[in-house]
């Protein structure tokens, strides 16, 4: 983001329409502004009863009996009372409604993430995992200023100005003439005023940019000027960028305000409009004076919803774009090729997610039966080339297939084709001669085991974590895969054992302990098929062997998937197979292990 | 701790390192800011005189001037609003341009390692998303003045309707005057207690929320693994729990802000009806004419109607108020090192470089608190080493590789050499001279850093290659790029060595940007190369190779390298390895 001022920023943001209509689609949010919406009529009649209220007992003052002014004292109080009454619950129910409309949003924009996140297209361009991670957690909440204010505020600004005329014209049908003018003449100006300062104000802020990300580059690199002891002259650079800014912005600001004065103008002139013919019929005796005090007050509260919400909408541009940015995520998150996942409910979404829902055949189990690719394609979203291109693989029972090629070759993407995060666009994947997509998903994962690329640990024990893969295991089974998997050093690290809290706000592990652990967890699931993802990163060559010799007792009678780039988990296969450019470049058959040291530089070459 | 730090540092406290604001612009804002207030009271007080003044039936001409000042008023309102704005605005950018360069001096001499408590002290900061810390402390700064821009107009405003129309009410009925003044002093104080009150449920909340998003990010992150394992129950369950408090805590921060609207609200209309039955009074008295009276109401309802706007604007400076504690606890972070005034640099040739018994603490202690300063907080890393007795010597032309795990104090070993972080005890030489006694200028002609990921800046090709040495000729940059093996891609660019490169230029692999970090380290002339793992962010299939050519290039020069390749054995004299801040390996290579 570039660092220009926020209130230029803002200012310049005014050329993006205020409404992110889809976002206006999800049932929660309507719900949400309908509640708003009814409040803020309500607290607009309590204005035109304490304006009534006022404008008798002031008129009543001007006449020559002494008048009653008990009953108006108290609608005015009343009024008062009920507006207040207003403001607490509009804030109330603003708070919880955007409460409400992000938890539902959070929920889609989660499914859509998981779904981006399992899938190997996280890496390929677009929105990546983290992004999306980042927009469901934090991005998300910039919408509350938006969902709770913004949206509300807008559509008062259609709804309150109609019924303060409607009651204007019940005054005075004449003053509600002046006032529909004035209204109509409002948006013209707006838009007059918007376009052309608008683009006056794009253009000036590029200048803004500029400055703003001369500013933070030299932030961003000072530690390099500082190693090549030039870090006390960038001083000037700086206070010439800031003053830079500074101008820039002056003169962006000076254009970007012209839209307020139009609109400040028009609504304080609008009440002149309003005010002098008033007295000029009050003068011929055409209109009595309670009336004409009413729509005096009244009328400055017709424009005072249009101003908060031009207002509001500069505030909270980053809410609209954060919401810009998580209704892509979600209409974008299924390109109809993903297969379904975690807890998404039907017909919530839009429909424009086509689920490859997973069937309910039962799924042939890959220690019996063989699993294979049959000219598979993947394309993925933002990726020009497809990942994969008529790719075909056969793992027979007990078998154990090493995958090696360079980055970008397509091999995480293969191993996301069998756990069915992906389903391919064109070609198969079957178990048995049974399409993956006909089976039923959970009792086919049931069947793998998985190690992905950069395994994480979950907030919990480190029992939890290994029982993800098995919840039934047992504390000395838990023991055993650690010990296997050389992680029997850590555990007898951990001050309570298994129970040791990790992850955040418990012990921090390093990347090797970690890879250990998720190995451990892996091979603690009794699965006939395992999928494992570069599995011996982040360990140093003595252990990396280790590993290999215990993984190669685990998978003993399994069929195994293996993605590597390290030549010491050659050993493990029965075949190994290079994938190069979304293709098979070779295949080479069991007893490669002896050679397989001379595949991965000629691969490099 | 947290609150307290919040109060100490508003928007406006903050901005006052940064130096007042001029007293003319400050007077022009005002003054153009009661003129607004004034208009938007004039207008609403003549428009009432006019109005019961014609429904006496005078002759026209009576109202020729109220008609007049209606007018005058409705057209002035909206260009002195106008005026208010820039006045203010140009004010906080201002302030703003101080601000900046408060920062830089603040921040240039804790960078790098002193920020590193900052990094983890203030997770909001990087979360920014507006990528690194440092451009998140930048945005911070926008953020405090744009918090500055708001109050100073809600202050302008709200006063001077409030002292503009306690003083016409007080011509018109001094009771009236008293308690139109007492009704807004009680908004004003309903507001601005409800906006404390509310602080610590809206700090509350903000924890909350940070907690799940955490949660989020955990569960996305881990999101292929709970799949494969079927577990996708786990990520609905874990989110509920915190979905909830999330909500609830929200809650009561809208009540809060609720109550303190509402009372502000009440308060803003029990001033308005005490005005109508004390003006009432006087009518009554005869001491008010009806059209006076008319006059008084409005004016009140003109000056309480700014008051209502208060809570929702002291709500609004939450984010400023965040950002300038930030930025404050930047200003208590101690710099890890101190630069010396005169430089005592060795001459160029032939230089070592030692680093002897060196232990280092980890920097980030805050400054000790003065006693009348005893809410500052205590330091959020505690004093432990990173590098402990740590001793090796890059000979002239040598080369040397440090692996170890990651947190081993690697690239410490090479911040100490760099001065960047500063040995508690033992030293770091190079030519037989502490580095301590040198200034930056003069240790960067020895020595030349290459970062994990280089920085380009936006600007040209030669700007990012001369910043190591300003007065290199074209010549001599071309030559370190074809050292580098970059020649080919610096002649495929369409504008050469004026081509712009880095946010907004031509964007550059890993693999070339780690290449042009080393033409500029080779182009400073410097004997000593500091690597630190220059190729982590390569795909494994090129690393190595790049890695190779990078040494390649470093003909004869002395290279200390960080690095976790494989190979490495191959391309340096002695492998040096560290853990938990301690060598525990030599190991010299063929």
């Amino acid at each position: 983001m570039p660092a220009g001022t926020g209130i230029a920023r803002r200012a310049a943001g005014s050329a993006i329409g205020p409404v992110e209509r889809r976002l206006v689609r999800e049932p929660a949010v309507r719900r949400s502004v309908a509640v708003s919406v009814v409040i803020g009529l309500v607290s607009a009649a309590s204005v035109v009863v304490q304006a009534v209220a006022l404008a008798g007992l002031l008129a009543g003052a001007m006449g020559s009996a002494t008048q009653d002014i008990l009953p108006p004292i108290l609608w005015l109080t009343g009024a008062i009372a009920i507006r207040g009454l207003c403001a607490l619950a509009g804030e109330l129910l603003a708070g919880r409604g955007a409460e409400i409309a992000k938890a539902e949003l959070r929920r889609h924009l989660l499914d859509a993430a998981l779904h981006r996140a399992s899938g190997p297209g996280a890496a390929g361009g677009g929105v990546g995992g983290g992004d999306v991670a980042t927009l469901a957690g934090r991005g998300i909440d910039a919408l509350d200023a938006y969902v709770g204010r913004c949206l509300p505020d807008l559509v008062l600004a259609a709804a309150v100005p109609i019924a303060l005329v409607a009651v204007i014209g019940v005054l005075d049908w004449v003053s509600a003439i002046i006032v529909v003018a004035a209204l109509c003449l409002f948006p013209v100006f707006g838009v007059l005023a918007g376009q052309s300062s608008g683009r006056l104000a794009a253009r000036r802020w590029s200048h803004v940019e500029v400055f703003g990300r001369q500013i933070a580059d030299i932030f961003d690199g000072l530690a390099v000027l500082k190693a090549f002891g030039r870090s006390k002259r960038q001083r000037e650079r700086i206070a010439e960028a800031a003053e830079g800014l500074r101008l820039a912005s002056l003169s962006t600001l000076r254009v970007a305000f012209l839209s307020a004065l139009v609109l400040d103008t028009l609504a304080s002139v609008s009440v002149a409009l309003v005010a002098v013919p008033l007295g000029l019929r009050l003068l011929s005796g055409s209109i009595p004076l309670a009336p004409a005090l009413a729509v005096l007050i009244v009328a400055p509260e017709v424009f005072l919803p249009l101003r908060r919400a031009s207002a509001e909408f500069h505030e909270s541009t980053e809410g609209l774009a954060a919401a810009r940015r998580a209704m892509d995520v979600i209409e974008g998150g299924g390109t109809g090729r993903e297969a379904g996942g975690a807890g998404r409910e039907e017909g919530d979404t839009g429909g424009e997610r086509a689920d490859a829902t997973a069937g309910t055949r039962k799924p042939g189990d890959p220690a019996r039966t063989r699993v294979a690719l049959h000219r598979v394609r993947v394309e993925l979203p933002g990726r020009e080339e497809a990942v994969l291109d008529g790719v075909s693989l056969t793992i027979r029972p007990g078998e154990k297939v090493v995958l090696v090629g360079p980055n970008g070759a397509g091999k995480s993407t293969t191993l996301a084709l069998l756990v069915g995060f992906l389903a391919p666009s064109s070609g198969s994947v079957t178990v048995g001669g049974v399409e993956l997509r006909g089976l039923d998903r959970d009792a086919w994962r049931r069947r793998l085991s998985y190690l992905s690329e950069h395994p994480t640990l979950i907030a919990g024990s480190l029992a939890d974590n290994l029982r993800l893969a098995d919840p039934a295991a047992g504390d000395d089974r838990l023991r055993e895969v650690l010990n296997e998997m050389c992680a029997g050093d850590l555990l007898a690290s951990l001050p309570h054992g298994l129970d040791t809290q990790l992850g955040e706000g418990g012990r921090q592990v390093s990347a090797g302990e970690r890879q250990r652990i998720a190995l451990a967890r892996a091979v603690l699931r009794d699965a006939s098929l395992h999928l494992l993802d570069e599995p011996t990163s982040h360990l140093d060559d003595d252990t990396e062997a280790a590993v290999v010799q215990a993984l190669g007792r685990a998978l003993s009678g399994r069929s195994a998937l293996i993605v590597t780039h390290r030549p010491a988990v050659l050993r493990l296969a029965d075949r190994v197979v290079v994938l190069e450019g979304g293709r098979f470049v070779t295949a080479r058959g069991a007893g490669t292990s002896a050679t397989g040291a001379t595949i991965l530089p000629e691969l490099r070459g | 701790m947290r609150r307290a730090m919040d109060r100490r540092s508003s928007a406006g406290r903050l901005s006052r390192p940064a130096g007042p604001p001029a007293r003319r612009d400050l007077g022009a804002a005002a003054g153009a800011g009661a003129l607004s207030a004034a208009c938007a009271i004039g207008l609403l007080a003549t428009s009432g005189w006019l109005l019961t003044r014609a429904s006496q039936r005078p002759p026209v001409f009576d109202l020729a001037v109220a008609i007049g000042a209606v007018q005058a008023f409705a057209l002035g309102r909206g260009i002195t609003r106008y005026m208010e704005r820039l006045a203010v605005h140009g004010i906080s950018l201002e302030t703003l341009s101080r601000l900046r360069l408060w920062l830089y001096d603040v921040v240039e001499p804790l960078v790098p390692d002193g920020l590193r408590a900052a990094a983890a002290g203030s997770r909001a900061a990087v979360s920014r998303a507006t990528g690194s810390l440092l451009s998140g402390f930048v945005a911070d700064t926008e953020d405090v003045t744009e918090a500055l821009a708001r109050s100073t107009t809600i202050t302008i405003d709200l006063g001077a309707s409030v002292l503009l129309g306690t003083a016409v009410a007080a011509l018109l009925d001094p009771a009236a005057g008293a308690i139109l003044l007492a009704g807004a002093a009680v908004v004003v104080a309903v507001s601005v207690l409800g906006a404390q009150l509310g602080r610590a449920a809206a700090g509350r909340a903000a924890a909350i929320r940070a907690e799940m998003a955490d949660q989020v990010l955990e569960m996305v992150r881990s999101a292929p693994e709970l799949l494969a394992f079927g577990r996708q129950d786990l990520i609905a369950a874990r989110l509920e729990g915190a979905r909830r408090r999330a909500r609830s805590a929200a809650l009561r921060q809208a009540l809060g802000t609720g109550i303190a609207r509402a009372l502000a609200t009440w308060a803003a209309g029990a001033g308005l009806v005490g005005v109508v039955l004390a003006g009432l009074a006087a009518h009554r008295a005869d001491r008010l004419s009806g059209i006076m009276l008319t006059v008084l109401v409005l004016v009140a309802v003109a000056a309480l109607d700014q008051g209502a706007l208060l809570p929702a604007a002291l709500a609004g400076r939450a984010t400023g108020n965040a950002a300038a504690a930030r930025l404050a606890e930047l200003a208590h972070l101690e710099p890890p090192v101190r630069e010396p005034l005169a430089d005592a640099s060795p001459p160029s040739g032939g230089t070592d470089a030692v680093l002897d018994h060196v232990e280092v603490m980890a920097p980030g202690a805050t400054r000790a608190a003065s006693p009348t300063d005893s809410r500052l907080p205590a330091s959020p890393i505690p004093a432990i080493p990173i590098l402990h007795d740590v001793s090796l010597t890059v000979a002239p032309g040598r080369r040397v590789a440090l692996t170890g795990r990651s947190g081993a104090g690697k690239s410490s070993a090479l911040h100490v050499l760099l001065h960047f972080l500063e040995a508690s005890s033992g030293s770091a030489r190079i030519g037989g001279v502490d580095v301590r006694r040198m200034t930056r200028t003069g240790l960067a002609r020895h020595v030349a850093w290459l970062a994990e990921e280089t920085h380009l800046f936006a600007a040209t090709l030669a700007d990012n290659l001369r910043l190591a040495r300003p007065e290199a000729t074209d010549a001599e940059c071309v030559a370190v790029l074809d050292a580098v093996g970059l020649v080919a891609w610096y002649r495929s660019l369409p504008d050469g060595l004026r081509t712009v490169l880095g946010a907004g230029g031509r964007d550059l692999s890993a693999g070339e940007r780690q290449r042009l970090g080393m033409a500029r380290a080779l182009l400073s002339g410097a004997e000593l190369l500091l690597l630190d793992e220059p190729t982590a962010h390569l795909d494994p299939w090129s690393s190595a190779h790049v890695l190779g050519e990078l040494l390649g290039s470093a003909v004869s020069r002395s290279v200390l390298l960080v690095s976790h390749e494989p190979g490495i054995g191959d391309e340096v004299d002695e492998i040096v390895t560290l853990d938990h801040g301690r060598i525990v390996s030599r190991e010299a290579t063929a």
